[in-house]
């Protein structure tokens, strides 16, 4: 109960850091976007007005005490209201209103190198997260390889032939 | 790829003691860049290489892959290329071509890469690891991510000296190492200091449920520290230099295991 009443008062912090224009580092953790995101990748959020979030966009919004970072597909502006889907998954969100809108992405980094994610999810990608949502024994065997690549990507074999 | 046109914005990113020129026609990507490297700017006199910046349009005809990197050399020219951006590098004459899109982080990648290339040369490398400067010694703190170098580094007592949360500098110093402050940051989004000091401890780290150092053997030392250092090279004849370049890393420097709990105790059993 504690545990959880820290979480909920550190994410109403880091909304609020964003709230007040402030930028905000958080860690992936879901696999509701790959392949765009993978676990462990290192997100810098901006906030920004929900006005200036375009399509394409990965958008960060809190609902239910949770953080969720998923790609903005369309806008319903008279209603100043956002529909979401995360790349991996098969249906949109509940439309995300400006209240919970907290900003986007505009850094990511992995394995030491840092870029600015696609606003377009091209034909392979979007190819790679169908199979990916669809299967998931397949989207197991990603993660486990992805997590022994992450841990490993040297060559370990050289390292164990000099030891 | 041709050489563009000497831009009139100059700004020179001095790391680990390699001072980098960076030069843009471009006057709002130049204080972009000063914004993002401030604390680590020089004067431009020195630099061993020099670099002119092409900004471009979003690079649709670049490729699909945002993280998939290449890296290879061919006579004498490096050449780096991504999604984001193409760069070549003339090792002789210290200088560079960047063809990129509008962002400081395709930018901060390619000096990166640059680095490692630069330290390869000379027996360091870039480490995954925080690394702070206590007692006049450095201390690193190395993992892969999650494994608590923020952590570590936001729980450091107000004596420390921090050189980064993410991304250490380690240079040969005669046979001895010496780790540079880095502006290169993890989740505590805050550049190092930019300051030096000689290599005392690496720490591998891992969360645990109590506050201990253990010494590893040789061939895991090596291992993890294999595992850390960054590299994009595809040159095999370089890649055997920083194989070698651990192994002596390995030999020369102590390493230990620090299992920790994410409170402020931790830092009293690091010496």
């Amino acid at each position: 109960m504690i545990a959880q009443a820290r979480d909920k008062s550190k994410r109403s912090l880091a909304a609020e850091v964003l709230r007040s224009g402030l930028h905000l580092r958080l860690r992936a953790m879901g696999t509701s976007m790959l392949p765009t995101l993978w676990p462990g990748d290192l997100l810098t959020i901006e906030s920004v007005a929900v006005e200036q979030a375009k399509r394409g966009d990965l958008i960060l919004f809190m609902r239910e005490g949770r953080f969720f970072v998923h790609r903005l597909i369309a806008k319903v502006e008279a209603d100043a209201m956002l529909i979401t889907r995360g790349d991996c998954l098969s249906a949109g969100d509940a439309p995300v209103s400006a209240k919970e809108f907290l900003g986007k992405v505009v850094q990511v980094q992995r394995r030491g190198l840092s870029f600015a994610p696609s606003p377009r999810l091209s034909r392979v990608r979007l190819v790679i997260a169908r199979l990916l949502c669809h299967f998931s024994p397949l989207q197991r065997l990603t993660l486990g390889i992805y997590a022994r690549y992450r841990a490993a990507h040297f060559d370990l074999a050289l390292a164990e032939d000099a030891c | 790829m041709t050489t563009p046109a000497t831009g009139a914005h100059e700004i020179c990113v001095e790391i680990g003691s390699h001072p980098v020129l960076l030069r843009t026609p471009d006057h709002t990507y130049r204080e972009r860049l000063a914004n993002r490297y401030a604390g680590f700017l020089t004067d431009g006199s020195h630099a061993d290489l020099k670099f002119d910046i092409d900004l471009v349009a979003p690079l649709d005809d670049m490729g699909d892959d945002d993280v998939e990197i290449e890296v290879e050399a061919r006579s004498g020219i490096w050449r780096l290329r991504r999604s984001d951006f193409r760069a070549e590098w003339d090792c002789r004459a210290g200088r560079g071509y960047i063809r990129q899109a509008p962002t400081p982080y395709s930018t901060d990648s390619i000096l990166r890469i640059v680095h490692t290339l630069l330290l390869a040369g000379e027996g360091g490398f870039l480490l995954h690891a925080a690394s702070c400067i206590r007692n006049g010694r450095a201390l690193l703190f190395s993992g892969v991510s999650g494994a608590g170098k923020t952590t570590i580094s936001r729980l450091a007592p107000a004596d420390t000296t921090l050189l980064s949360d993410e991304i250490s500098y380690i240079r040969r110093d005669g046979t001895a190492y010496r780790a540079f402050g880095t502006p290169f940051f993890g989740e505590l989004a805050r550049p190092g200091d930019n300051c030096s000091a000689p290599l005392g401890t690496l720490f591998f780290l891992e969360k645990g449920f109590e506050n201990k150092i253990e010494a590893i053997p040789k061939s895991e030392a090596l291992r993890k520290l294999l595992r850390n250092i960054l590299f994009f090279a595809e040159d095999p004849d370089l890649v055997k230099v920083i194989f070698r370049s651990a192994w002596e890393f390995v030999e020369r420097v102590s390493m230990s295991r620090l299992t920790f709990l994410p409170d402020e105790r931790v830092w009293s059993v690091i010496r």
